[in-house]
């Protein structure tokens, strides 16, 4: 029997019909009190999901030296990993080796997404990434860990550490020079070449002698030079170009007599192009890694790292 | 003793001084810089620099000089221009022509050349200054000091 409803009072609504439309109302309490409780949640998630889209975005490796896993850093390495976790900084962690090749290990990842490469280590394991990586478009923080070889951290103003830690979570970008040898590989600090004769072409078009005396050459960059008596007031990482200091040794019957060095004043040069050759080998060290070279050309990237700095900084 | 027009020397030290070439070091080719250059040694060809130029007694340059300002006390071989102020300490030693808008000579010090002066202030309001005499536009009075 079919019966038309006016309304729910009305009382030729049949008592099948009254169920359903209580059914219905029922149903539709429960949802909005569903929709009130997601909303809610998504309200207290909100910021959650803002430290997830953060960690996506800048998605960070971090590249491990052997030691940091060992005593006396273990416990470091504890606080700083669990710092990691809560900044939301949290990432995928990779031991190297002096085999490593880091190069390839990062682009690699780079496809996976990962925007900042986090090196946690020393001035050694610096050189050993930057020394293959530094023109890869990454950005490069650094966990400075241990008391000793930790200059460049103190350069970029990073404490050392677990401090380093909210250094990194601030995220204050700075794009510095690099140096670039033999248009192979890279260095961020400094170079040495000891006691050698040299002759010196700046930006091809000036050529540095002293007579026929050996000279100490140095480059600095991201570290005050190692030639004695000057000053770190040379540093300038964001300038586009790289300072040549040159010493050359002065030979006289003290030093003879005593088997020491005698320097005269030190000769400072800036320059975007530096070729330095010589007659025989001579020994470069360059970010702390020896190599014996001939002839080498050293040009500067101008302001193309990208670094991860502190407000302590020394530039 | 006024030094308003005494180029500012005082700050070529340390952080400031952008290059330095050493009393061992001889410079061959054309030396540009855009900042303060010390010269303690050797240097032919030219020489350019957007700001203050400083050759040191003892310094040897066979080069042609541009600077903004310069101050000379070694020995020059070479037309200087300044663009400012050129100052000659006593051990000075030039050959060669000199453009300058405001001149400074200490007693004892050599120029041989041409001295041409003005710059922005014109022929007439150029300015040579002796620094045992008195100062006084366009005239040179010498006085014993």
């Amino acid at each position: 029997m079919k019966t038309t409803i006016s309304s729910a009072k009305n009382p030729n609504v049949s008592v099948r019909t009254a169920r359903r439309v209580a059914q219905s109302a029922a149903r539709i309490v429960s949802a909005r009190n569903e929709i009130a409780s997601i909303r809610e949640l998504v309200r207290t998630a909100r910021p959650h999901l803002a430290e997830v889209a953060n960690a996506r975005n800048n998605a960070y490796l971090y590249l491990y030296d052997s030691f940091v896993r060992e005593s006396p850093h273990k416990d470091v390495m504890r606080i700083v990993e669990k710092r990691f976790v809560d900044f939301g900084l949290s990432g995928k962690v990779i031991r190297i080796t002096p085999f490593t090749n880091c190069r390839s290990l990062i682009e690699d990842e780079l496809r996976y997404g990962v925007k900042t490469v986090v090196v946690v280590g020393n001035n050694e394991t610096v050189a050993k990434v930057m020394s293959r990586a530094a023109d890869l478009d990454v950005v490069f923080g650094l966990i400075a860990v241990g008391k000793k070889d930790n200059e460049l951290a103190e350069s970029l103003g990073i404490p050392l550490n677990e401090e380093a830690c909210n250094t990194l979570a601030a995220r204050k970008i700075e794009l510095v020079d690099y140096g670039v040898i033999n248009n192979q590989r890279f260095f961020l600090t400094s170079i040495h070449i000891q006691n050698a004769r040299l002759r010196i072409t700046c930006d091809n078009t000036f050529v540095v002698k002293a007579d026929k005396e050996n000279v100490e050459l140095a480059v600095s960059n991201l570290l005050p030079s190692s030639v004695q008596g000057m000053t770190k007031g040379f540093l300038h990482p964001q300038d586009g170009k790289l300072e040549v200091i040159i010493r050359p040794q002065v030979s006289g019957v003290l030093s003879g007599l005593f088997n020491r060095r005698a320097y005269s004043k030190p000769s400072v040069f800036p320059f975007r192009r530096l070729l330095v050759s010589a007659a025989r080998p001579f020994v470069m060290t360059a970010d702390g890694r020896e190599t014996q070279e001939s002839s080498v050309e050293i040009t500067v990237a101008p302001k193309k790292l990208k670094m991860i700095v502190g407000k302590e900084r020394r530039f | 003793m006024s030094t308003k027009h005494m180029p500012n020397m005082d700050k070529m030290g340390g952080d400031d001084v952008e290059t330095i070439v050493g009393p061992s070091v001889r410079v061959e080719g054309d030396f540009v810089s855009q900042g303060n250059i010390v010269i303690e040694g050797q240097v032919s060809g030219s020489i350019k620099t957007e700001k203050n130029l400083r050759v040191e007694q003892g310094a040897k340059i066979a080069a042609n000089v541009t600077a903004d300002s310069a101050l000379i006390a070694g020995e020059v071989k070479g037309n200087i221009k300044a663009m400012n102020t050129l100052e000659l300490t006593p051990s000075a030693r030039v050959d060669g022509d000199v453009e300058v808008k405001t001149l400074i000579i200490a007693a004892g010090a050599a120029l041989n050349g041409r001295c041409i002066m003005g710059g922005d202030a014109g022929l007439n309001g150029a300015k040579t200054r002796v620094k045992s005499g008195s100062y006084e536009d366009n005239n040179l009075i010498s006085k014993e000091s």
